[in-house]
């Protein structure tokens, strides 16, 4: 993505749009929470812009927002003193088949070391390619598929362990 | 041809196999039973837990940046714009009335257009909350 340090701030909110809706699924699943997720997204948004000027083009932008978004929703959970994937769940009255799956996915997530659950939840919540990961996780691209492999034995391994 | 390495069964999966190099892991899954049926779990797996994590997903409020807000000489230049506009065609003929009238019109007009221009730039934005670009 062409992102110039002169970027007005309707041209950087065009680029956040598209992001938007896969960045809410990636925060939710780190903070548990729609009403959380919402906000994280925002607050991010709002970090980004202020360091807009200090944006490597050479980076993802795309990696560098989800970055961002990450460190929002680490922080949000550090402050309640909560562990990130401890942190409480939608609360509603009767959970959807889909909640119950995506809650499953994240609690396996949660046995996993956090190199591989970073990993996975950019992956899987976020849909990041894998040129977004590298820019999210500031490793060389070359990394991710290896990195990425090893993190989905791991899971697996995870999900077999909860249903036996 | 370079021997197929597991982690490369993750990146057909995913799509970020070069072109040649697919072809050349697709052509060894083919060949070898052993490695097609590795790749059939993984592919399974990949699928449900694409599955699952898409009910996480939703469309949150679209996002809104602040704008500098317009300039202080530049609210005043308006200002007096709007009061020549309102009052100076009490004073004189009617041609020259509405020729000021026009005039004031299109400096309004320009001033607007230079606050949206203004409005809509990063220069002038407080960027006192640095945040951790390493993250």
């Amino acid at each position: 993505m062409d992102v110039k340090p002169n970027i007005t701030a309707g041209q950087c909110e065009r680029l956040l749009e598209p992001l938007l809706g896969r960045s809410a699924g990636y925060a939710r699943a780190i903070v548990g929470n729609r009403a959380d997720a919402q906000d994280m997204v925002q607050e991010a948004a709002l970090k980004l812009w202020r360091s807009i000027a200090s944006f490597d083009p050479r980076r993802s932008f795309e990696g560098w927002f989800f970055a961002i978004l990450r460190n929002c929703c680490r922080d949000l959970l550090r402050r309640r003193a909560t562990q990130p994937l401890c942190a409480g769940i939608d609360d509603l009255p009767e959970k959807t088949a889909e909640a119950q799956d995506w809650e499953a996915l994240r609690s396996s997530l949660g046995r996993l070391s956090s190199t591989h659950r970073q990993i996975l939840e950019l992956r899987y919540f976020g849909q990041c390619s894998y040129r977004e990961i590298a820019g999210a996780l500031e490793i060389p691209e070359g990394t991710v598929m290896s990195r990425l492999h090893a993190a989905r034995e791991a899971l697996a391994a995870a999900y077999r362990l909860e249903n036996t | 041809m370079k021997p197929i390495e597991n982690h490369e069964l993750s990146g057909l999966i995913d799509g970020e196999l070069s072109p040649e190099r697919t072809a050349e892991v697709r052509a060894a899954i083919e060949a070898d039973p052993k490695l097609c049926g590795e790749f059939e779990r993984l592919a399974a797996l990949h699928a449900d837990w694409s599955a699952a994590a898409a009910g996480a997903a939703f469309q949150p409020r679209a996002v809104r940046l602040p704008r500098p807000p317009m300039s202080l000489a530049a609210a005043v230049a308006a200002a007096l714009a709007m009061l020549i506009v309102r009052f100076l065609p009490k004073f004189t003929s009617a041609a020259v009335g509405i020729g000021i009238e026009l005039a004031a019109l299109a400096a309004v007009t320009g001033l607007v257009l230079v606050g949206a221009q203004a409005m809509s730039s990063p220069r002038g934005f407080p960027h006192s909350q640095e945040v951790d670009s390493s993250a």
